[in-house]
Parts: structure tokens; C-alpha cells; sequence
């Protein structure tokens, strides 16, 4: 165990900031010998860039604004999406930044705590931190989090492919936990984001999720994917995470790479969104807008 | 499109960003939507209520009564999505 300071009770959250710095005085020991995400590379990132994100030791972002793009519950958020990711789909909206960890400007925490304080007093409800993969940058995500206020709603975005360690520092830090469950089996994983074992871990970290935070699961509908990845994404959490939130995202559009996929190369057919709904209709998912 | 803005506060200037996808059949796809942005695309009454119900002041107003507009398959003209 790395942690036992759990941050549960209203006592704990109040010495989040304390929390927080001391896990990223820990997460950024785990640099020089990277075990942040599943694939568990071993990259010395103090020296070296080789692991599957090509990320070092410091962090970036490309985007950091109050958007209301997110869902009801969450918007207005300010958000902070840092450079860099260990997952490589394909269809990424954000490709070039996602792939490319040295994209954008450098992330100072004290700065961006700033930011975010400003627009929490502006009417931000909460301030989410994504990517890209923000797991990757875990030391500087926990320094961010040390400078904000602990009543801060604070939510964390992922891809749901981190490791245990990184899970570890991350318990009740977060408040809720907005995770993408984007593919169903592990061949089409592979095939649009060059990820192996991906059911399983990800399959692991939404069931932790689900018991330690407040968790909003995302499925982006990809047009060709209803049978293979909607479908069993939604049977597996009506049967394992019941009553779990769930956020079914229409608006797929081709970017990036997505011309490399002959069935994603368009939008998705009002049809297939249709049986989608249908599908989570009578699974009885609690779907949230 | 990729629509950008500035806004400049406490002497910091900050480019602001949100990105539409705009279809044939007249859907409107956004990333990266800003109040601001959103204001102004319900300015030009593409009369979309998951549009709606992402404008600030209809926010608030609906936060007050609880109500959620995030689906109505009456206007279907404009699906407003993140797409990650």
C-alpha cells in the first residue's frame, strides 16, 4: 500500500490539500520508474521519454477553460486538459495533443490554481482535470489539487487505464470520476487503440471506482460499434454496476486518424443511436444527460 | 470550424477555443463548448434543447425548478456532443 490517508470523511476532505501534496511528493518518485498507467513501462521519465505516452517528467496542457459541453450534473466546469496519453485511439477529438505530451504550454499548478480559483468565483461548479490521459501526470495533477480550495468540487476525467498505484494516490482526492468505457471486447481495443488487456483493467478500475467515488461512466457511440462495444459495454454495467450513472455520447465526429477505420469514417447513423437508447432502455441503465 | 475567442482578465490573456462540426443534413456538432460560444449559437435559434439547457442564465433558471432539458426529440436539428 502506498496510501492509507483516506479521504473520506468531511475532517479528511478539509486536509485534501495536505493530502494531495504529500501523494505527489510520492507520484513523482514513481517517475523514475513509471508505473502510472496499466502498461506499467518502467520508464525512467527524469531521463527518458520511450514509454507508450513519450511523456517525461513535466507536465503540459493544451486547453484550459469553463466549457458546458461536459454533462448537466457538471457544467459549467472549468477544465484542464493536460498534453499526453498512453491510449492511442484513432478516433481521438483531440489527437494531435493526446499523442504528443510535449504539445502546449507548461502546466504550473500554483498558476492554473489561480486559473481555477477565478473561475469558481466566476461560476464554474467544479473543476475537471483531463487529457489527453491526466493519469500520466499524476505528480502535477496532485501539486494542483494542493493549491485549490478543499470545498472545491473537483472531478477527474479519465480513460480508466490507470494502475493500481496511480489509483491508489487518487482515492478521495477526486470527488467524482468521469471514466470512459470505450470499447466492449478486446479486439476492437487493439485494433482502434492499440491497447491489449483492456476489458480487464478497465473492467477493474470502473468496479473500484464505483466503491470509492461518485462515478459517471462514458460510452461514446462509434458508428459500427453498437453489437461489439455498446452492447456488452451496457450489459456489463447493468449487471455489475447497477444504478451506476451513465453518459451515452452521440456526437461522434471523424477526427484524427479515424479515416484509417472504413466504418469510421462518418458520423453516427440516427438509426444507430436509436438502437443504442433502445438497448440502455430496456437494461434499464440510469442514463444521465 | 474552429471558433476562437480572446478574453482578457487580471491582465492575463487567454485564447478560449470550441470546435463545430456542421452536417448536411443541418446537425451541428460541438467541442469544447464555452458559455459564450453557446450564447451565440442559441442566439441564431437553432432551437435545440440539449443546447438550451448548456446556456448559463437558462441553467440557473433550471437548476431553480429542476427541470432537464437535455432530450427532446421534437428539435433534433443539432446534437450538441464532446466527442472524447
Amino acid at each position: 500500500m502506498l496510501c492509507t490517508d483516506v479521504v473520506t470523511t468531511q475532517s479528511a476532505r478539509d486536509l485534501r490539500p495536505e493530502t494531495a501534496a504529500h501523494r505527489a511528493q510520492i507520484a513523482k518518485e514513481m517517475l523514475r520508474h513509471c508505473r502510472l498507467c496499466a502498461y506499467d513501462c518502467g520508464t525512467n521519465r527524469f531521463l527518458e521519454t520511450s514509454g507508450r505516452c513519450h511523456a517525461g517528467a513535466v507536465a503540459r496542457f493544451f486547453c484550459a477553460q469553463t466549457e458546458v459541453t461536459d454533462e448537466l450534473m457538471l457544467i459549467p466546469a472549468f477544465n484542464v486538459a493536460l498534453s499526453g496519453c498512453d491510449l492511442r485511439c484513432d478516433f481521438c477529438i483531440t489527437g494531435a495533443p493526446s499523442w504528443n505530451a510535449s504539445r502546449g504550454e507548461s502546466f504550473e499548478p500554483p498558476a492554473m490554481a489561480r486559473r481555477a480559483r477565478r473561475a469558481l468565483n466566476d461560476g464554474a461548479s467544479c473543476v475537471m482535470v483531463l487529457g489527453g490521459e491526466p493519469t500520466i501526470h499524476l505528480p502535477s495533477v496532485l501539486e494542483f489539487v494542493a493549491e485549490l480550495p478543499a470545498t472545491a468540487k473537483l472531478v477527474w476525467k479519465t480513460n480508466a487505464h490507470c494502475s493500481e498505484a496511480a489509483r491508489e494516490l487518487l482515492e478521495g482526492i477526486f470527488d467524482i470520476w468521469v471514466a470512459d468505457f470505450k470499447f466492449g471486447n478486446d479486439t476492437c481495443a487493439q485494433r482502434l487503440a492499440k491497447v491489449k488487456d483492456y476489458m480487464r483493467i478497465v473492467r477493474d478500475n470502473l468496479s473500484w471506482g464505483f466503491k470509492k467515488s461518485e462515478l459517471i461512466v462514458r460510452h461514446l457511440l462509434m458508428p459500427g460499434h453498437i453489437e461489439c462495444c455498446w452492447k456488452p459495454v451496457a450489459e456489463w454495467l447493468a449487471s455489475e454496476l447497477p444504478g451506476v450513472k451513465v453518459s451515452l455520447r452521440t456526437g461522434f465526429w471523424p477526427a484524427w486518424h479515424a479515416n484509417r477505420h472504413l466504418e469510421l469514417q462518418r458520423t453516427l447513423p440516427p438509426a444507430q443511436r436509436e438502437e443504442a437508447f433502445r438497448l440502455a432502455g430496456e437494461l434499464e441503465l440510469n442514463l444521465i444527460p | 470550424v474552429k471558433a476562437r475567442h480572446r478574453t482578457v482578465s487580471e491582465n492575463e490573456a487567454k485564447e478560449l477555443f470550441s470546435e463545430l462540426l456542421i452536417l448536411a443534413d443541418g446537425s451541428v456538432l460541438v467541442h469544447n463548448l464555452t458559455p459564450t460560444f453557446a450564447a451565440l449559437l442559441e442566439s441564431v435559434d437553432l432551437r435545440d434543447a440539449s443546447l438550451s439547457a448548456r446556456v448559463p442564465a437558462r441553467q440557473a433558471r433550471e437548476a431553480g425548478s429542476g427541470l432537464s432539458t437535455g432530450r427532446n426529440e421534437k428539435y433534433k436539428t443539432a446534437k450538441y456532443e464532446r466527442s472524447d
